[in-house]
């Protein structure tokens, strides 16, 4: 059976009963006239005229009824998704329609029998999207009241979900430690990240030494007032903020494995970012390499991370990406903890980042051997590495 | 999971009714088949209460007994056909086909509850039994011949479309799983229905009218076949001019009435319309003379008869049969494949010895005369054109007697006129006899009408016999039916009609009178033709049907009267069918009867028997109907109705009516002074700034107040729920009445605000 053409024009087909309807009601008609058996020749009559009927009235219904997908946030390839779409009688009298919404891939289908005129018939689904992007398919209103053998089908525009990379699992202590370990090679990067993780602290108040207390906690006033070791005691050290950066690159080209190292690359991305957010409550700062328009700053909400996320759904890989330069951040780089995720080892644009904006980029790929990351099914990894920053 | 009941109603009223439709149309053809198709009804009808119940068959159980139930059919569907092979006739090799295809119909009843009884009906097998139910009611269809067929065949297809819009529904609805192995339809995952009852009779009813409605005008104005009409089930027979089937007296069935048009005849003496052809003339076909096993054959030729005329040699030259003399002209259009084009001649046929034959084809170079046979027949010289009409003449001269041929000569000798007398049926002489002798105890014959040699009557009594054969045929207790029966199969028909029956067709009656006058040696043929015409369109034109097919005797009265050369002889046609119609055929017997028989003629005309001719009635009528002055109008009037009805409602759902305000008063008053609220202005705004204007002015600034006042007012009695008290509704007329007087006095205000 035809459906509505993809840019949703309308049609009328026969539907698969129809067609053998079609020929049953023909033969009987050329049998009924050849041999003049009347009845059998009124019989097919009353076929035809029920099939013209049919098509009349399945583009009436089909007509009436106007759908539309209840803005969907975005969601995460593989997640599971409560999609809403709405059908509403715009006519005046009742309609009977099925909506079919062709989003995540298998189409689903709701039915709406005698939806009353003004009325409005709410249907919801758990749908999967398998695949990145923006799921393009509108809706399809279709009805083939009421026998079944002719359907009228019309495409309506509905608005596009956005998928975003599948997100895999991630230990948030231990991306917390693998983040200060992977420092340790830069020493001033270290330094940034103890720094801003001690600027960071509310003083609570202080309290006697206690064994294993740093020594710089010691509060010298407190103690000489007191004539006992006095230390300040902090409130748990904020983490800071997050600045990640995506390099998507793809050789010139690609084969299989180079693409599926890039899906990897931004899986990867998505799960620091959302992991990082969940965990710390702090912002994270989500760009893709060569694109400053991608620059986007994580509410420390789910939504708000979803959001930020949004451009890794259209990355496109290439072989060279320009720097971002720091204006490009919306936030400082300084207290940040800044992060390249990128779809090859060994990735120079670490280097160029840290040439553009004077802050060194911790690097990771897919290959990375990660103990606290989890891959989502059908990505693999490898070790982590990072990257000299001069 | 049990389908919702509405559903399964449906489906099973469905497939009940096809199987009624079943057993109604092969009553007649199978008698058990009633009680097949009831047992099957019963089953369906103790299904219909388990499903859902008790587990019902898994498919290969309902396989299983669905081949059961097909051998079972099978062998009773052998038995039958071994009992149509076996029969005294012979098996007719029309009829065995169409008693193949009917036992089918018991087979589909058979097989529609073995499959309503699987556990879990798929698409497919809904469909499949819409199938079934649809070839039982299609076959009914072809073998239904009165109303009471085509209202079951009626009900069916309402029943149809109702279970067809649910099936649709659950179907789409994912009610009903998908076939399975097969390329499924998007799952549905949810359905809602807002329908205020899951019923739905009246849209279904709605659905079959409309299709209805259509359909059947179609069905009318569909040009007819022009191939032979397939009969089905019982031989049928209808009233109309096929020599062999009308000279089978073993044949059965109800006659049907066939008005399609077998001739045209123009008929003119001297040149003009001759308007005086009556319902009683007779036309001649063919002649049988040779009686076998209830059939009668063409025979040998008969004797030969002087004078005779000439074939013409050359031009043919009309002879001249004396005063009175008329000329007819025949058009007898091709039938098609139906039928065998004949040849038909005013009875009696007459002639002038030595003179060219008294017919010629008419063709482009002139008429072509016809050949004659000694025997008093005529034959075409030319062959007719197919799918022309034949056209040809015949000079004729209605005679005094209308059932007396020419007087000729006859050799009493002829050894042809054996065949002529040859009584195969020795009963049909007894019955004879004792008509004859019942004629000498009336006086109506002397006591030794008998001549010594022969045993037989003698010649000069033979007409006088032959007018009492005749008579007594015609009364005496016989009847005319169109339903022929035979009763007693072993029986030659002619014997059982003289002795048993006492009823039958004008065949019938012709038969037996021809066999009655060959036992008293008077020599006899049975004629086959039509008797009566109606005039047609113009003077002098008439119009004989298929319906108007006839059969009469014809008895040779030897030595009939004296003649300047001696005795001759006269064919005399004898009519015995009586004009009185059987009881059971009229329309008689009250308003129920009357209103069966109107029904069953208007089904037949309409649907069973819609034929070419009744298409180019049923249009004239139509097309008189809808041009009369009266149907004009009334048709005008309802649509014009339709129209302003239309036109109301759609300008009402435009704008719908506000009901009048208190506040409208005084929004009329103000308007007509040049007064108008401002768009989006409320009552209130718009009083306070007809007030300020007002003030503005002295003539109306003590009125200035009385819009606030009629605002206020409004606000209470719409908003607050507070009718208006009598003495305030008194002081506010009197304030508008105020306002009114003082702007009378005061030049068209300007907009306000």
């Amino acid at each position: 059976m035809r459906r509505a053409d993809a840019d949703g024009t309308p049609r009328l087909a026969l539907t698969g009963d129809g067609v053998i309807w079609l020929w049953v009601t023909v033969l009987m008609a050329a049998v009924g006239w050849y041999k003049s058996i009347n009845l059998v020749l009124l019989l097919a009559y009353l076929m035809l005229a029920l099939m013209v009927l049919n098509g009349v009235l399945a583009r009436l219904h089909a007509r009436r009824v106007s759908a539309a997908r209840e803005p969907v946030p975005p969601a995460f390839a593989g997640e599971e998704v409560v999609v809403a779409l709405s059908a509403t009688n715009t006519a005046a009298r009742a309609a009977t329609a099925a909506v079919e919404d062709r989003s995540g891939g298998d189409p689903v289908t709701w039915f709406a029998h005698h939806l009353p005129p003004g009325n409005t018939a709410r249907f919801a689904a758990r749908r999967v999207f398998p695949v990145r992007g923006r799921s393009a398919p509108g809706l399809r209103v279709g009805s083939a009241y009421p026998f079944g053998l002719l359907r009228y089908d019309r495409g309506v525009p509905a608005e596009k979900v956005v998928v975003l990379p599948p997100a895999g699992v991630a230990d948030a202590d231990g991306l917390r430690r693998w983040l200060l370990r992977s420092a340790e090679g830069d020493g001033r990067a270290r330094r940034v990240l103890r720094r801003v993780t001690a600027d960071a602290a509310d003083v609570r108040g202080v309290r006697p030494y206690r064994p294993g207390d740093p020594i710089r906690a010691v509060h010298w006033r407190s103690t000489a007032r007191r004539g006992a070791l006095m230390v300040r005691e902090y409130d748990a050290a904020p983490s800071p903020d997050l600045v990640l950066v995506v390099e998507p690159w793809l050789p010139a080209g690609p084969d299989r494995a180079d693409l599926d190292a890039v899906e990897a690359a931004l899986s990867l991305a998505v799960t620091v970012v959302r992991t990082w957010a969940a965990a710390s409550g702090t912002r994270a700062t989500v760009a893709v390499a060569g694109d400053p328009d991608s620059v986007r700053t994580t509410a420390p909400t789910d939504a708000g991370v979803r959001d930020a996320l949004v451009p890794l759904a259209d990355v496109v890989g290439a072989d060279r990406f320009e720097p971002l330069s720091p204006q490009a951040f919306d936030r400082s780089l300084t207290r940040a903890a800044r992060v390249v995720v990128s779809s090859r080892p060994d990735t120079p644009y670490a280097g160029a980042l840290y040439r553009s904006t004077g802050r060194p980029f911790l690097v990771v790929c897919p290959e990375d051997r990660l103990a606290w990351y989890q891959p989502p099914a059908g990505v693999v990894t490898g070790g982590s590495r990072t990257v000299d920053s001069g | 999971m049990r389908p919702d009941p509405a559903f399964r109603l449906s489906v099973y009223l469905t497939m009940g009714l096809s199987c009624l439709c079943v057993a109604y149309a092969e009553y007649d053809l199978f008698p058990e088949v009633p009680y097949i198709a009831a047992a099957a009804v019963a089953v369906m009808a103790w299904l219909y209460r388990l499903e859902g119940r008790v587990e019902l068959l898994s498919i290969p159980e309902a396989n299983r007994v669905g081949l059961i139930v097909g051998l079972a059919n099978l062998g009773w569907a052998g038995f039958r056909v071994a009992g149509e092979l076996n029969k005294p006739s012979g098996p007719g090799a029309g009829e065995l086909q169409m008693v193949l295809v009917a036992l089918f119909g018991p087979l589909l009843v058979t097989l529609m509850p073995a499959k309503l009884a699987r556990k879990e009906k798929h698409v497919g097998d809904y469909w499949a039994l819409y199938g079934m139910s649809l070839v039982s009611a299609g076959l009914s269809g072809a073998m239904a011949e009165d109303a009471g067929g085509v209202v079951l065949i009626g009900l069916y297809a309402a029943a149809a479309v109702w279970s067809l819009s649910l099936f649709h529904l659950r179907r789409a609805g994912g009610e009903v799983p998908p076939v399975p192995n097969r390329t499924a339809p998007p799952p549905v995952a949810g359905a809602a229905s807002a329908a205020p009852g899951r019923a739905g009779v009246r849209p279904a009813a709605v659905l079959a009218a409309l299709a209805a409605a259509a359909a059947v005008p179609v069905y009318l104005l569909t040009p007819r076949s022009p191939g032979e009409k397939l009969e089905f089930g019982r031989p049928r027979t209808e009233v109309g001019y096929e020599p062999d089937k009308m000279a089978n007296l073993n044949q059965t069935g109800t006659l049907r009435v066939n008005p399609a048009v077998a001739f045209e005849v123009e008929a003119d003496t001297a040149g003009a319309p001759k308007t005086d052809l009556g319902p009683e003339q007779r036309w001649r076909g063919q002649v049988r003379r040779q009686y076998l096993g209830g059939e009668w054959r063409p025979g040998d030729a008969g004797p030969a008869l002087a004078p005779f005329p000439r074939a013409p040699a050359g031009p043919w030259v009309p002879p001249r049969l004396g005063p009175g003399e008329c000329r007819l002209t025949f058009s007898v259009p091709d039938p098609g494949r139906a039928r065998q084009r004949g040849e038909f001649l005013a009875d009696p046929v007459g002639w002038a010895g030595g003179e060219d034959v008294p017919v010629a084809t008419l063709t482009p170079e002139g008429p072509e005369g016809w050949d004659a046979v000694y025997d008093g027949r005529f034959f075409p010289h030319l062959t007719p054109t197919p799918g022309e009409p034949h056209r040809y003449t015949q000079v004729w001269r209605p005679e005094p007697d209308a059932d007396l041929g020419p007087a000729v000569l006859v050799d009493p000798n002829d050894p042809r006129l054996r065949q002529l007398t040859h009584n195969p049926v020795p009963r049909v002489k007894e019955y004879a006899d004792r008509v004859v002798d019942g004629m000498v105890r009336a006086g109506q014959l002397p006591a030794d009408y008998r001549d010594p040699f022969t045993r037989l009557p003698a010649r000069r009594h033979h007409d006088a016999i032959a007018r009492a054969l005749t008579g007594h045929l015609s009364g005496s207790g016989f009847r005319y039916t169109l339903t022929l029966k035979r009763d007693r199969k072993e029986m030659d028909p002619v014997e059982e009609f003289l002795f048993h029956a006492k009823a039958g067709h004008c065949e019938r009656f012709a038969a037996a009178l021809v066999l009655m006058l060959r036992s008293q040696g008077i020599p006899a043929q049975l004629a086959l033709g039509f008797k009566g015409c109606e005039p047609a369109d113009a003077p002098g034109r008439y119009v004989v049907r298929q319906e108007h097919a006839h059969a009469w005797a014809e008895a040779l009265i030897v030595e009939f009267e004296p003649g300047p050369r001696g005795p001759v002889s006269r064919w005399r046609s004898l009519d015995p069918s009586p004009t009185a119609t059987d009881p059971a055929d009229a329309a008689g017997g009250g308003w129920a009867a009357d209103t069966r028989a109107w029904l069953n003629g208007v089904f037949k005309e309409l649907f069973v028997d819609y034929s070419q001719e009744q298409r180019r009635r049923a249009l004239a009528a139509a097309a008189g109907f809808a041009t009369r002055w009266d149907v004009l109008a009334g048709a005008g009037l309802v649509v014009g109705g339709l129209v302003a009805w239309r036109l109301r409602r759609r300008a009402a759902a435009a704008e719908p009516r506000r009901a009048p305000t208190l506040f409208d008063r005084v929004l009329a008053v103000l308007a007509r002074h040049g007064f108008a609220p401002q768009p989006g202005d409320t009552p209130r705004e718009f009083a306070a700034a007809v007030g300020a204007a007002l003030r503005r002015d002295a003539r109306t600034a003590a009125v200035a107040g009385v819009p606030g006042e009629w605002a206020e007012a409004f606000y209470e009695s719409r908003f607050g729920g507070r009718p208006l008290a009598p003495a305030r509704a008194a002081a506010l007329d009197a304030g508008l009445a105020d306002l009114t007087r003082a702007l009378a006095g005061r030049p068209v205000a300007g907009p306000v605000g």
